[in-house]
């Protein structure tokens, strides 16, 4: 019995290109940790009409993988799509991450129980073929206390219209979109900003918040210092201090997690350094 | 208006102490003095080395990213290339007991099966891996001969061997290079990329 099983690890492994740790006898394969499929949003291809492709990561419990921004260890979640000729793909999408602490002040960004990231297909006027095939290439780092590199294909076939167009996978890709961070002008809160010792404060206060929390990308991760957030009677107000930065530093980047009671909302982060 | 509170923001920045809480072995800065045992047992002092370019690598024999950069990646025999021109060079292993690629028999081995002339410094109780800020396996430090900090960060632009866009660039290498030139340090400070140093609780 355990002869197959180990046999069964290494051919995964092999499949997989993937880096095991050397206690494989207590690290599980790459595939037992993360499993990634291709779904789409539409049962058809319509002409001119857009398909949302959605990269799914089905992460085991206790595991984690990473943001666009692993933080400061780990490595970001890639996944590459591809559609047949004469369809346009849009950028690769991020919901909003969490976050995770370990000793000695480690903190990084990612994802656990599951993850999607999005693209958008846009048809062309007149798809060819019978069908229309699309594929994404995703690589990530998956971690417990350690962590195991991990890199999957998957794809997904569509007709080309005729019947009902229909949705698919509503719950998922519902659940996962809301997690997609909204245009920052929807949160309506003004950034006030500070000098003070040698670094620059930023406040956000959020009427109606009991929780806030930035998630920096990178140009923004390496000049953050340090957030907390003060609870105050029926709003929450995160204070940010950054490190001095250079004037044509790239401007503030990341994601606002803002928790309403039981409603979580991530906020695109976007904007120029006071002056 | 808000300029000129700049320009006084720019003045208090000159003036401002170093943040040692922040941001412990900073560029630029004396690099924080240690003591600590090889897998000899021999004890290395940063101190004692004055005069001479010291490399430090934060390292965990079973992190796939210090696997990756030993077996086939930027470190395969950069250091011996390097301590043959003089260069001191130290790899730091700030693991608990416990964890991954922790203690002195696993690393004693590691040396072996990467095979390194270079020591493996074991710091258990992580202080001098917290007094350098170090996260990340790998994690580097160039400190010159007068003791002070001129490279922080990553190896390399490409983690695991991929390259985001762009040329590789090996940072270390370049930063050495420099070094022994005489020219400014370009970069000297990137965000360094790999697992957790694995400290304990």
């Amino acid at each position: 019995m355990p002869w197959p099983r180990t046999l069964a690890a290494l051919l995964l492994v092999s499949c997989h290109g993937s880096e095991v740790e050397p206690t494989a006898s207590a690290t599980p394969a790459p595939r037992e940790i993360v499993r990634l499929s291709l779904l789409a949003e539409r049962s058809q291809v319509e002409p001119g009409g857009e398909v949302e492709l959605a990269a799914r990561f089905e992460i085991a419990p206790g595991w984690h993988i990473y943001w666009t921004n692993p933080g400061d260890s780990g490595l970001p979640t890639k996944a590459t799509f591809a559609a047949p000729p004469g369809f346009a793909l849009g950028d690769v999408v991020y919901p909003g991450p969490a976050s995770f602490r370990s000793p000695g002040g480690v903190v990084t960004y990612g994802y656990t129980g599951e993850a999607v990231l999005f693209a958008r297909a846009q048809a062309p006027a007149a798809p060819a073929g019978d069908s229309s095939s699309f594929s994404v290439s995703a690589s990530w780092l998956a971690c417990r206390e350690n962590c195991v590199r991990g890199k999957a294909t998957a794809s997904v076939s569509l007709p080309p219209a005729g019947a009902a167009d229909q949705r698919a996978h509503a719950a998922i890709l519902d659940r996962q979109r809301a997690r997609v961070p909204r245009p920052w002008a929807e949160l309506g809160v003004k950034p006030s900003w500070a000098y003070d010792a040698g670094e620059m404060r930023l406040d956000l206060d959020v009427p109606g918040a009991s929780a806030i929390e930035l998630f920096p990308l990178d140009g923004t991760g390496s000049v953050l210092r340090a957030q907390s957030v003060e609870q105050k009677e029926g709003r929450a107000v995160l204070h940010v201090r950054f490190a001095p930065v250079d004037p044509g530093h790239a401007p503030l980047r990341g994601a606002l997690r803002v928790v309403r009671g039981a409603k979580i909302v991530y906020y695109s982060l976007d904007f120029p350094w006071p002056c | 208006m808000r300029c000129l509170m700049k320009a006084a923001f720019l003045t208090l920045l000159l003036c401002a102490p170093a943040r040692a809480q922040d941001a412990p072995a900073e560029v630029g800065k004396p690099a924080p003095d240690f003591t600590l045992p090889d897998t000899d047992g021999k004890p290395v002092k940063l101190a004692a080395l004055r005069g001479k370019t010291v490399v430090l690598e934060w390292f965990n024999p079973d992190c796939p990213f210090v696997k990756h950069a030993h077996g086939k990646g930027e470190l395969l025999a950069m250091a011996a290339r390097h301590t043959k021109k003089g260069v001191v060079w130290l790899a730091i292993n700030s693991g608990a007991p416990g964890k991954q690629g922790h203690g002195v028999e696993r690393n004693a081995k590691a040396r072996k099966e990467y095979a390194l002339d270079h020591p493996v410094l074991i710091d258990e109780n992580g202080k001098v891996g917290r007094a350098y800020g170090a996260k990340t396996t790998p994690q580097m430090f160039v400190i010159d001969a007068k003791g002070t900090v001129v490279y922080a960060g990553a190896i390399d632009n490409a983690p695991l061997g991929e390259i985001g866009g762009g040329k590789a660039h090996n940072y270390v290498e370049g930063a050495l290079e420099s070094l022994g030139q005489g020219k400014k340090i370009d970069p000297d400070k990137t965000k360094s990329y790999g697992c957790s140093v694995k400290y304990g609780g």
